[in-house]
């Protein structure tokens, strides 16, 4: 084969990687590495749960909601009669609004309290809002196992 | 902790949609202050997409990308190397030209903590925040005569 090269992808070399780390509209933070040298290999890495806030986010819905709920029976014990639940929301760490639900008339500063059974209905409005979220997701995504 | 808050608070999980789990977690067994419940979502983490020319993945494919292609009479490592060159230049001016920082990963250094970092420092939307470059193994086409 004189005068001739054999191309041959059976060794390992070092060679340089460049990564663009990147902030999408989309999805966030991601990156995407490609490899300097033949053969140009290239990977994209996306994160899920980046996605998921950016998409929250650009619905004005904070993804970092925490509900904590405490009970305000006299005491513990007797909570499987109480009927009536302090519900705190709070957001922690972003620059979103305080919750989509202050539109609610019954949000008293940052408590509102009521009934457990209303709870679970809030809470039903709330997944539906977090559903309604993800329609129109890009295929690549969706749909996702949820044991994921 | 007594049985009957045990059963009140531990609830079981209340909804599963695609691509975005829920579950309401016991302050006791979660952490969390005590009386309290946790919501926490799940949904897919990091996802790799691995990108590739399929026609580079052979010798053959490779040799006349660069006679086809590229012009060169002689499909030389030379020439790869000249592509390569191209790139880098490419990326230096990009750099350059938008003010993007390069970072050189060293080996041992954790990428993902340097990218927060930088992510920290260069809170950009919708571009890029910094661009790393590492040495790294990769089976790349070796040429020989």
């Amino acid at each position: 084969m004189n005068g001739w090269f054999e191309f041959e992808r059976d060794k390992s070399v070092y060679v340089n990687h460049y990564y663009f780390y990147i902030d999408d509209a989309d999805f966030g933070p991601l990156f995407f590495e490609i490899c300097s040298y033949a053969p140009w290999s290239m990977k994209l890495c996306l994160n899920g749960h980046e996605w998921a806030k950016r998409q929250l986010e650009k619905r004005r819905s904070p993804m970092r909601l925490w509900i904590t709920v405490s009970c305000r029976a006299p005491s513990r014990r007797n909570c499987r009669t109480c009927q009536t639940l302090s519900l705190r929301l709070e957001t922690r760490g972003s620059n979103l609004p305080a919750s989509p639900f202050s539109s609610f008339p019954f949000i008293v500063t940052e408590y509102l309290f009521v009934q457990v059974t209303e709870q679970m209905e809030w809470l039903d409005a709330y997944l539906r809002s977090v559903d309604a979220a993800f329609e129109g997701a890009p295929e690549i995504l969706s749909p996702v196992p949820a044991n994921v | 902790m007594d049985k009957d808050s045990s059963e009140v608070f531990d609830l079981k999980p209340t909804s599963r949609m695609p691509g975005f789990g829920v579950e309401f977690w016991d302050g006791h067994h979660s952490g969390t202050p005590d009386g309290h419940i946790k919501l926490e979502a799940e949904c897919l983490d990091r996802l790799y997409l691995n990108g590739y020319i399929g026609k580079f993945a052979t010798g053959l494919g490779l040799s006349s990308f660069m006679r086809d292609q590229l012009g060169k009479p002689v499909p030389s490592p030379v020439v790869l190397g000249q592509v390569s060159e191209r790139f880098r230049q490419a990326v230096k001016v990009l750099a350059e030209r938008e003010g993007i920082p390069i970072y050189q990963f060293d080996h041992k250094e954790r990428k993902d903590d340097i990218a927060n970092n930088f992510r920290q420092q260069r809170p950009l939307r919708d571009g890029i925040v910094f661009i790393g470059v590492a040495q790294e193994k990769a089976k790349t086409s070796t040429g020989r005569r």
